[in-house]
């Protein structure tokens, strides 16, 4: 049984999921000062197992990643914790992809690089339903 | 890349050191003691963000987080980074809400404020494109025959990559490498930069071309000819001139060499002036300067003739064919 990672009774837990280190450090720092507490994964893989010892209210998926395709992922989330909102990150071009991962139950997408508040603005709204 | 601040603060000691030692981070800024004054001054000039003490205003004036929330409104892009001496997680969330893009607890840690005014920079390009193209969206999605004037169709300035005339071609490269990479990104923006003055005024702009023909000293000399040329050339001439003047024989190493010494004020293309248009023309008045001068972009000016926006042709051009297609023909 995963662990219930909840650091304060208001906060957001979010799993970050993006291999590129200095978007990442720039995205969780700004959102850990908005009440968004967020884990890094550096990788599909490295989410997955991180995912398996711990819940989180909400997943941030970028789709162009190194080591796994990102709607191998996605699918793998919704199978481990099906009612976890699941947003991708996606690039200019890849919008199809992006609809796609609609379709394997993603909540919504974004495409980089995204405004900060409507990204936070979409992470909260999964997080209310 | 130099960022250029307003700093808001009642303490006008706290606000001199803190624009010296910003200087020595690249960081431009320029304080103001007051949010009245902080109101003033960034509608009128185009900053990058502005930090803002909590502590200011004082007296009679709005408080802080209110002084946030009318900045914001008048000017959405902007991103205001908080200063504060007691920040809690309540305060935080509510500065957040109202539009801050960070809180920061004093005493300030430069480095980390100057890693925050860069992010704040790249944030409000972030955002300003996107309102852009939202707008663009709406505007192409509105009515037939709505679009009259060329305020209607034309890019403000923000949204350009944008360099300063003091800057180094090196800097220049590393601005249009930027453009370029919007332009693979399919955000439909734009390969030119715009060369600001010190007062983030435009002067002019930069493309990939100014800087190539600025590396080759031999272009000029060709250019003149060809001014100078009172028949039109023939392709067999021009070939022929090309060959005898043989532009870029030299290694890349010596044109580098040279770049160093190239000044963005010298290479930048100045508008001529059919190169403008003002904001209030209509769209038949600047179709007519574009295809008259051949240009592939207008620069747009207000009723004081500063510079505000950009008419792209490929713009103005979507816009006509959106038009022919309602027509159903």
């Amino acid at each position: 049984m995963a662990e219930n990672h909840r650091p304060s009774e208001t906060a957001i837990n979010l799993l970050m999921v993006d291999d590129e280190e200095g978007y990442v450090n720039v995205l969780s720092k700004r959102m850990s000062k908005r009440g968004i507490s967020v884990t890094k994964a550096n990788s599909g893989s490295e989410a997955i197992q991180i995912l398996r010892r711990h819940d989180f209210d909400a997943a941030l998926l970028d789709l162009k990643m190194e080591d796994m395709d990102g709607i191998e992922v996605l699918k793998i989330f919704k199978v481990m914790a099906p009612q976890m909102p699941v947003i991708m990150l996606t690039g200019h071009g890849s919008e199809t992809t992006a609809r796609e991962g609609i379709q394997y139950g993603a909540y919504d997408y974004l495409i980089k690089p995204c405004n900060l508040e409507e990204l936070i603005d979409k992470i909260q709204a999964a997080c209310k339903k | 890349m130099i960022a250029k601040i307003l700093i808001v603060d009642a303490d006008r000691q706290a606000a001199a050191v803190l624009m010296n030692r910003l200087k020595d981070h690249e960081i431009q800024a320029e304080a103001v003691f007051s949010a009245q004054d902080a109101f003033i001054k960034a509608g009128q000039l185009n900053y990058d963000a502005v930090i803002m003490d909590l502590m200011t205003p004082k007296g009679n004036e709005v408080d802080g987080i209110t002084a946030l929330a009318i900045l914001k409104e008048k000017n959405p892009d902007l991103q205001i980074i908080l200063l504060t001496a007691h920040a809690n997680m309540e305060n935080s969330l509510d500065a957040f809400k109202r539009g801050a893009f960070d809180l920061i607890k004093k005493p300030i840690d430069i480095r980390s404020l100057v890693e925050t005014i860069f992010e704040a920079a790249a944030q409000k390009k972030i955002h300003a494109q996107k309102r852009i193209q939202q707008e663009k969206q709406a505007r192409l999605e509105a009515p037939v025959g709505e679009a009259k004037r060329v305020r209607d169709l034309m890019i403000p300035h923000e949204a350009y990559a944008a360099v300063f005339h003091e800057a180094t071609i090196f800097e220049a490269v590393l601005s249009l490498e930027d453009a370029q990479k919007n332009v693979d990104q399919g955000h439909d923006q734009h390969r030119n930069v715009l060369v600001l003055n010190n007062e983030h005024e435009v002067v002019g702009m930069l493309s990939p071309l100014d800087i190539l023909c600025a590396l080759e000293s031999k272009y000029d000399n060709l250019n003149n000819l060809l001014k100078n040329s009172s028949d039109g050339l023939g392709p067999e001439f021009i070939q022929s001139m090309m060959a005898d003047v043989d532009p870029w024989r030299k290694p890349l190493q010596d044109i580098c060499k040279k770049a160093a010494g190239l000044k963005i004020l010298d290479i930048m293309h100045t508008p001529k002036e059919s190169e403008y248009v003002k904001a209030d023309d209509s769209i038949d008045h600047a179709i007519n300067q574009l295809v008259m001068g051949r240009h592939q972009s207008l620069l747009v000016t207000d009723a004081q003739d500063k510079i505000i926006g950009v008419l792209k042709l490929q713009d103005l051009f979507e816009s006509i064919c959106n038009k022919i297609k309602a027509c159903g023909i």
